[in-house]
């Protein structure tokens, strides 16, 4: 019996040195995160959860390339050139190549974490009336931006619905609270919203940011100001014509941005922050850079800067058409000898201004020499970064002439068309009626070319996209015009309705 | 009492100058086979050629000789075990380990080189220190009653703590390329790090019975608590039971001349798993999503407090035999698992700003067969041949999800009556290619009544099997005679369907990058109407594929079988008579010859059927050769 005590004993010491609580026996604590639970009660959380809400907006899905570069491809803007093989299944629109499953996973993430903010608003503490205002206006203006490009991606414009055999499967699933715990995570199954709730939710969201956010601050950031242009936008979008005629007007009132034109207009694509931004995605820091594989300089030119043409730069994927080139009367020009070098290249261009971002690219991967677009060449300092205006000051007139010509202010919209022309050193025009229409969206398009907008200002006309290379169209009433949602996402919610053809 | 202590100290160091997998363009294992060959690597005066047209524009061998690269392992494991023997039947042992091990690497971007001309170099340095302490404290006791009844038992504690934690840094922007160290770097590029930590504590209990060696009977049990379960659910029960009957020990077999061994087993028991992430239970907010220079918080992960353990039930039914004084031995074995409360990652819906959330999802069975026979063929005159075969098979199917589901919700791989795949991803869940349009060369699929589609659709989704070989098994020949010895150990494995990216990729056949392509691919090809074939025609119209269908790696079309037999090692060895060596001063000398992995037999026609990742730029399994001499002192 000794014995038996004895080895209990040592057993039960060494035991009861392990066990000393069992409680924290197995407690480990994660030291990069802290807990969910009450994670968003100060200030500088919030303002640290709202960094995040931003940042997504750099994803390469979203405006770090594809709401840029790819809608651009599937638009009538350009060509593919086989340098890395990307883009060419977006600029043939082959099925399945179109906006992809992280455009809304990244969208989604991000719009929860706006909501998160949002239901935090009444817990921080040691909160000023102001700050709360900022993290409202910020994350409401945030979240309309985020729903305004999924719906405007995923589902049929308001101002072009029907169209023979296309099926309208509505708008997209509108979630407005935050989900932080598993239960409802597990459970909430959202439907399509009709695109008509998507739009209200958008204006709604917006129209409390601008007034939540009369002061900003800096324009890689939500205002009142980038809230009324991006209304403007929307509004646009919607066919709520007098809708944009005002808020046009706003934005264009406002201190935010300033409208260039001439070598200013050029040189504004030259600095970090262009300053015709009213709202952009900042790229501060060299690891933000989205690299050399699908950055938008990468996927627009083979340059890696304008000083030495022979450096190696990116892969120069997606190239002006034939029609982008007519535009600027771009042609290849060479400069000086020796013919295989390229700095002893440029283009010959017409008098647009807009010619100037245009340019021969490099032999040094192995391709031709093509004539690309500048747009985007690391302003940030640091390889394959730029700032990406999500809208630029120059949009509001082009807004407000076609919203007044919808208006039947024939005037008006031709006067601020002319006007626009100046800037860009083109001469006035005399038109009316749908020529007038016309010329406003031909202005539309060369202004934004490379700039992401030329698809959905064909979709919200319900026009189809007549391609040059290769000279395959696509009819508005093909099922490509939508993308797919992601599989995932309706295999798992079986309310949620995937769009027609897939 | 006594005490022993053990250290073990080690350094492993590699160089690897470029990845090891992924299609970087510099790696030769994606690179190599897809550059057009009439590029040549170096230029007429010896020269790197650095004008490699392609997309593939880099000189594989530059690149590699230019950047550089080290991992290197220091590992210190120590010891301190305690015997103490309390009576004649009773001894405690104490056991107190650590094992500390840190990993670390650099890599160089040479800016000579097309990765790192744009940074103007880049180093990068990654260091990872991993901690684990474990002690076990155990109490062993037996005992012989009236020299027929054996009883022995064991009582223990145990428990174990892992930490990891690691920092990692980039800086780009360097002088020349002979300023390869970070500290030269212009510019800061990335600096992060990360902390980690585990625990785990279990109790156990088990006792031995047997009755003249004939009849016997073990009963174990471990409670075990893990940390990353949630707190509502740390702690689990795994109890088991095994039987023996040792028949040969039976009088009927005891003079038995034929009949060497002959033992039938039984068992049944339950284990634990918490093979999942450290704070998979918790939900979280983590550093991340810094913007415009200030710093970002991310909600991370969901809490789920019901995280628990995964059991696995294991039945199994055994019978190990021997005849002719064990020249033929072996063993039967069939076995049924049922993992109950599988861990698994439950998907969440996307528009719910989730991705998944770790949960005990269902009930998955392993059934199979396990057939293993060795036998001395030839033992004569100082030759000998062993042989030793063995054969496994396993069917594995998912038997149920939770409430009552058919399949996983956003992944429909994991569905009840299919099996799941390698690493646990769930089976192929996929349209069926149907060859090619003999008309046209257009690429064909099935849609889900069995009709012909070019454009496959969700809906038309079928299972069409698992990247889980079904059978598997190896055989193994040794011959020896005075000295000399030879092996042959071959492998195989059958029933497995995988994609390979490397493969998918040259089946483009060069249709939408200019690529090297297969011959036998491209041999295949539609070419001319009323051909019958698999691969589809090739265009070039600044596309691979049909600019209205869909790819023609769409669907199963690229699936390839992952059948194989191979020749694992063959080894030649002479081993010194002791008399001989013992003369200078050794007590053995053995000489040998080896090759690993010589012969494949296979269809497959990738880089290696028995490759692991995702395939792209895998290095496959190398052929290595190795002469070696073996003394002891």
């Amino acid at each position: 019996m000794k014995l038996i005590n004895k080895a209990f004993l040592s057993l039960a010491l060494t035991g009861s040195l392990l066990v000393s609580s069992c409680d924290s026996l197995l407690q480990v604590d994660p030291r990069q995160s802290i807990d969910a639970n009450g994670a968003l009660t100060t200030p500088d959380a919030m303002n640290a959860a709202l960094n995040s809400v931003y940042a997504k907006l750099r994803s390469t899905r979203n405006y770090g390339r594809d709401l840029f570069a790819l809608a651009d491809a599937l638009a009538d803007v350009g060509q593919t050139t086989s340098n890395s093989g990307r883009l060419i299944g977006e600029n043939n629109n082959q099925p399945g190549s179109h906006f992809q499953a992280g455009f809304w996973q990244n969208s989604y993430y991000a719009i929860n974490e706006a909501n998160l903010i949002l239901a935090a608003l009444d817990k921080v503490e040691g909160a000023s009336a102001t700050q709360i205002a900022r993290w409202e206006g910020e994350a409401k203006f945030l979240r309309g931006l985020y729903y305004f490009d999924l719906v405007k991606v995923y589902s049929y414009m308001p101002t072009a619905l029907y169209q023979p055999g296309v099926v309208d499967q509505g708008g997209i699933p509108l979630v407005i609270e935050g989900i932080i715990t598993s239960g409802p995570a597990l459970s909430r199954q959202s439907p399509r919203a009709t695109i008509d709730e998507v739009y209200v939710q958008i204006y709604k969201d917006l129209e409390d940011a601008k007034r939540l956010l009369a002061t900003g601050r800096g324009v890689q950031y939500g205002s009142g100001a980038a809230a009324s242009a991006l209304l403007s936008r929307v509004a646009l979008y919607k066919g709520d014509w007098a809708k944009v005629v005002t808020e046009s007007g706003l934005a264009l009132a406002s201190n935010v941005g300033t409208v260039l034109s001439g070598s200013a207009y050029v040189n504004g694509w030259r600095a970090p922050v262009n300053p015709e931004s009213m709202f952009e995605v900042r790229f501060a820091l060299a690891e933000e850079s989205i690299g050399v594989n699908e950055s938008l300089q990468s996927s627009y030119t083979a340059l890696l800067n304008l000083t030495n043409k022979n450096s190696q730069g990116g892969w120069g994927d997606f190239i002006p058409n034939a029609t982008v080139r007519g535009f600027f009367g771009l042609s290849a020009l060479q400069t000086g000898t020796p013919a295989t070098d390229n700095n002893n290249w440029d283009v010959k261009r017409n008098a647009d201004i807009r010619g100037e971002l245009y340019t021969t690219g490099n032999t040094v991967r192995g391709a031709g020499r093509q004539i690309e677009c500048t747009k985007f060449l690391s302003k940030s300092g640091f390889a394959y970064a730029d700032n990406v205006p999500v809208i630029r000051k120059s949009e509001m007139h082009l807004n407000r002439a076609e919203a007044n010509f919808q208006l039947k202010n024939e005037t008006a919209a031709l006067t601020e068309l002319n006007a626009f022309k100046a800037l860009r050193g083109l001469p006035a025009v005399t038109l009316a009626g749908n020529a007038l229409l016309e010329e406003i969206l031909l202005e539309r398009f060369k202004e934004f070319a490379f700039e992401g907008q030329r698809f959905f200002d064909l979709k919200r006309y319900g026009r189809g996209i007549v391609k040059t290379t290769p000279a395959v169209n696509l009819a508005f009433d093909d099922f490509k015009i939508l993308p797919s949602i992601p599989q995932r996402e309706v295999d798992g919610n079986p309310n949620l309705k995937q769009n027609k053809g897939y | 009492m006594s005490v022993e202590t053990n250290i073990n100290l080690s350094t492993f160091q590699q160089n690897v100058p470029f990845a090891v997998s992924g299609s970087f363009l510099g790696s030769p294992a994606f690179s190599a086979s897809a550059i057009l060959p009439h590029n040549a690597i170096y230029n007429e005066d010896g020269s790197y050629n650095t004008a490699i047209r392609g997309v593939l524009g880099q000189n594989v061998v530059l690149v590699n000789d230019y950047n550089s690269g080290m991992q290197r392992t220091n590992t210190a494991v120590g010891n301190l075990i305690t015997n103490y023997k309390i009576a004649k039947n009773l001894s405690f042992r104490s056991l107190f380990g650590l094992d500390y091990r840190l990993l670390q690497g650099d890599n160089y971007r040479d800016p000579r080189t097309p990765d790192g001309a744009g940074v103007i170099g880049r180093s990068s340095v990654q260091s990872d220190w991993r901690t684990r302490f474990i002690t076990t404290q155990t109490l062993n006791w037996n005992k012989t009653f009236n020299g027929v009844h054996s009883v022995s038992g064991i009582l223990g504690l145990e428990y174990l703590s892992e930490t990891r934690e690691g920092i990692s840094g980039a800086g780009i922007g360097f002088p020349t390329f002979q300023f390869r160290t970070i500290q030269s770097a212009a510019t800061p590029e990335s600096i992060t790090g990360f902390w980690t930590g585990y625990r785990r504590a279990s109790a156990f209990a088990s006792a031995n019975y047997d009755f003249k060696k004939k009849y016997l009977l073990t009963l174990t049990a471990r409670y075990d608590g893990s940390s990353r379960f949630g707190t509502n659910n740390q702690y689990g029960l795994f109890p088991s039971v095994r039987v023996g009957w040792s028949l040969v020990e039976e009088e009927f077999l005891k003079n038995s001349s034929s009949v060497s061994e002959m033992k039938f087993r039984a068992s049944y028991g339950l284990t634990g798993n918490d093979q999942i992430g450290n704070f998979d239970a918790r939900g979280l907010y983590g550093g991340g999503g810094n913007y415009s220079g200030s710093a970002g918080i991310v909600p991370s992960s969901l809490a789920n407090l019901d995280l628990g353990w995964e059991t696995n039930n294991t039945t199994n039914l055994g019978l190990d035999f021997g005849f002719f004084e064990n020249r033929v031995t072996g063993s039967i074995d069939a076995f049924d698992r049922r993992t109950k409360r599988l861990l698994l990652n439950q998907p969440i819906l996307w528009i719910n700003g989730f991705g998944g959330i770790s949960n005990n999802v269902g009930e998955l069975q392993n059934r199979g067969l396990e057939f293993e026979l060795s036998t001395v063929n030839i033992d004569k005159g100082g030759f000998r041949w062993n042989t030793s075969f063995n054969i496994t098979k396993i069917d594995n199917q998912i038997l149920s999800l939770y409430s009552g589901l058919d399949f996983l919700p956003a992944n429909p791989g994991i569905a009840v009556g299919q099996p799941v795949g390698r690493s646990g991803e769930g089976s192929i869940f996929s349209a069926q290619y149907a060859g090619v349009n003999p008309a046209t060369g257009r690429p064909m699929w099935l849609d889900i009544n069995g009709n012909i589609t070019y454009l496959p659709l969700a809906a038309d989704r079928r299972y069409v099997g698992s990247s889980l070989a079904t059978v598997f098994g190896g055989l193994n020949n040794n011959f020896s005679y005075k000295g000399f010895e030879l092996t042959t150990f071959f492998t195989y494995e059958y029933g497995g369907l995988i994609s390979d990216g490397q493969y998918s990729f040259l089946r483009e056949n060069g249709t939408r990058l200019t690529l090297n392509a297969l011959r036998e691919v491209n041999d295949r090809s539609w070419k001319t109407p009323g051909q019958i074939t698999d691969i589809p025609r090739n265009l070039t119209t600044n596309a691979g594929n049909e600019t209205r269908g869909s790819s023609r790696n769409s669907g199963t079309a690229a699936l390839l079988k992952s059948d194989f037999i191979r020749l694992s090692q063959l080894t030649v060895a002479y081993s010194f008579k002791p008399s001989l060596v013992n003369r200078i001063g050794l007590t053995r000398a053995r000489i040998y010859a080896q090759g690993v992995n010589l012969w494949t037999y296979t269809d497959y026609p990738g880089y290696d059927p028995e490759f692991t990742g995702a395939g792209t730029g895998q290095v496959p399994l190398t052929k290595s050769y190795t002469l070696g001499v073996q003394i002891g002192f």
